[in-house]
């Protein structure tokens, strides 16, 4: 079964617990606001987005890795460290057979793999020792507003469609 | 906005030098069968290919886990390539030793037939180095960075080995220039069609780029931008090759009129230093070139 995160843009309040509790549940470097990027891995990160008309952020998406189901990192990795857990579909790396050849980072289109100091390749790990225990990941337990979301792919379309179509037919009611 | 990571940064002086010194080994395969495949310039061969090998190994976080890179022959273009350097590497040895039993420093056969084993064995390694800068094109086909994705790595590559190749191998039959060599007209015309190369793999690889600016993301906007402030580099580069030309021509002239083999040898001597320097430099702009863009942060109307 493919697991994957659920991300909804209106339910985000901007309070960036996510990113804290991943880096916390990981024990990786407290976010630097004002130079980032030395702050160590950013499994989840907050990217602002912003307007062409200005610079005032005007939407916040917060983006870990996408797991694919057809992995870019996976295909390309010369020594098959990266592999997929057969229970959650989460998209792991086995430390033992990383090379550190950054061939990775250079395929993934979401930056989702990163660099230790031991220039062995991180990322978001769907925490999947959480999963196993039938906990959420991190950062969907601290999302306070409820914009994060994991679930099997199948099955977490269903409630954006049923939002999606109480739309429709509330708009159709006014009609 | 577009998350352009400070951290990331890292030096890729080892994959530089790997992908300027292979091109220039297989540069120097191809003009040594013109030169009845001599040994010096297997020894250089094999020598530029040993040094790149080692850098890209010395480019791993984990240089010992090495031989695991050729895990994934099946999808990946770097185990591909990790295979096919092994086997031109092989070759190169194969050419060497065959090479050398034709100076008669090898115990027994007659030394026509060490000469037509290594000739076999430089068309073979020609073959498979030919092979070998296709893959690594390849390996640098990624998505993530159109800049790279086209044909214009490959033809730079190729440029690097047109323009070391003749004057290695001259260099490699020692201050006796008449030695293994090869015809002049090719160690000038050889190296002037490098930076031809060169030069038009960069107008094409911008227009591409161009074209591709209005319909892209900001990566490719970023990346002309990027490519407009280091051409002033790039022109200079190619000035310098330029220069690298002159003094092979000069080399010639000095051996041929002025019988100063010496002078001539250390005038080759520079001109393929300067070569090697020249497209490694080249090649760290390719490496500067895709805006390392994490994610595309500016929504467009």
């Amino acid at each position: 079964m493919q697991y994957g995160f659920h991300f909804n843009v209106k339910r985000c309040a901007q309070c960036f617990a996510c990113e804290v509790a991943c880096k916390s549940a990981h024990g990786t470097r407290p976010h630097v606001q004002e130079e980032p990027g030395t702050c160590g891995p950013r499994f989840r990160q907050v990217v602002e987005l912003k307007s062409e008309e200005g610079p005032t952020p005007i939407q916040y998406v917060s983006m870990a890795c996408m797991h694919c189901g057809d992995a870019a990192c996976m295909s390309v990795c010369p020594a098959r460290a990266i592999y997929r857990d057969p229970e959650f579909g989460a998209v792991l790396v086995d430390h033992d057979k990383c090379l550190g050849c950054r061939y990775c980072s250079w395929a993934c289109e979401f930056g989702a793999p990163q660099f230790g100091a031991d220039g062995l390749m991180v990322k978001c790990d769907m925490c999947i020792d959480r999963l196993r225990e039938g906990l959420d990941p991190a950062c969907v337990a601290s999302c306070c507003g409820g914009a994060i979301a994991v679930g099997p792919v199948e099955t977490r379309q269903n409630p954006v469609r049923e939002s999606a179509a109480k739309r429709l037919a509330a708009a159709d009611r006014l009609l | 906005m577009s998350v352009i990571l400070k951290g990331e940064a890292k030096s890729e002086l080892p994959l530089i030098t790997f992908t300027t010194c292979v091109p220039a080994a297989e540069g120097a395969a191809l003009c040594a069968l013109l030169a009845g495949s001599p040994a010096g310039a297997a020894a250089l061969a094999a020598l530029l290919t040993t040094i790149g090998m080692i850098a890209s190994i010395g480019h791993l976080a984990k240089p010992l886990r090495a031989p695991r890179s050729l895990a994934n022959l099946a999808s990946s273009w770097l185990s591909r390539e990790i295979i096919v350097v092994s086997l031109f590497w092989g070759l190169l040895l194969i050419w060497l030793v065959t090479a050398l039993g034709t100076t008669g420093m090898l115990p027994s056969g007659a030394e026509a037939s060490w000469a037509v084993l290594a000739f076999g064995a430089d068309l073979a390694a020609v073959a498979v180095g030919a092979l070998l800068l296709f893959v690594i094109a390849r390996a640098y086909h990624v998505s993530t960075r159109p800049a790279w994705c086209s044909w214009e790595g490959l033809a730079e590559l190729w440029a690097c080995a047109l323009a070391t190749g003749p004057v290695g191998v001259m260099l490699s039959s020692g201050p006796d220039l008449s030695a293994g060599a090869i015809p002049w007209a090719l160690t000038v015309a050889l190296p002037l069609a490098g930076l031809l190369v060169d030069v038009l793999a960069c107008r094409k690889r911008e227009q591409r780029l161009s074209a591709l600016a209005t319909v892209s993301d900001e990566r490719i906007p970023l990346t002309l931008e990027r490519y407009r402030r280091l051409m002033p580099r790039l022109r200079k580069l190619w000035g310098a090759e330029g220069g690298c030309v002159a003094a092979s021509v000069l080399a010639l002239v000095c051996w041929a009129a002025l019988d100063a083999a010496a002078m001539a040898w250390g005038l080759l001597l520079a001109a393929f230093c300067g070569q090697l320097v020249i497209h490694g430099a080249i090649r760290a702009i390719f490496y500067d070139l895709p805006v390392q863009v994490r994610f595309v942060g500016r929504l467009r109307k």
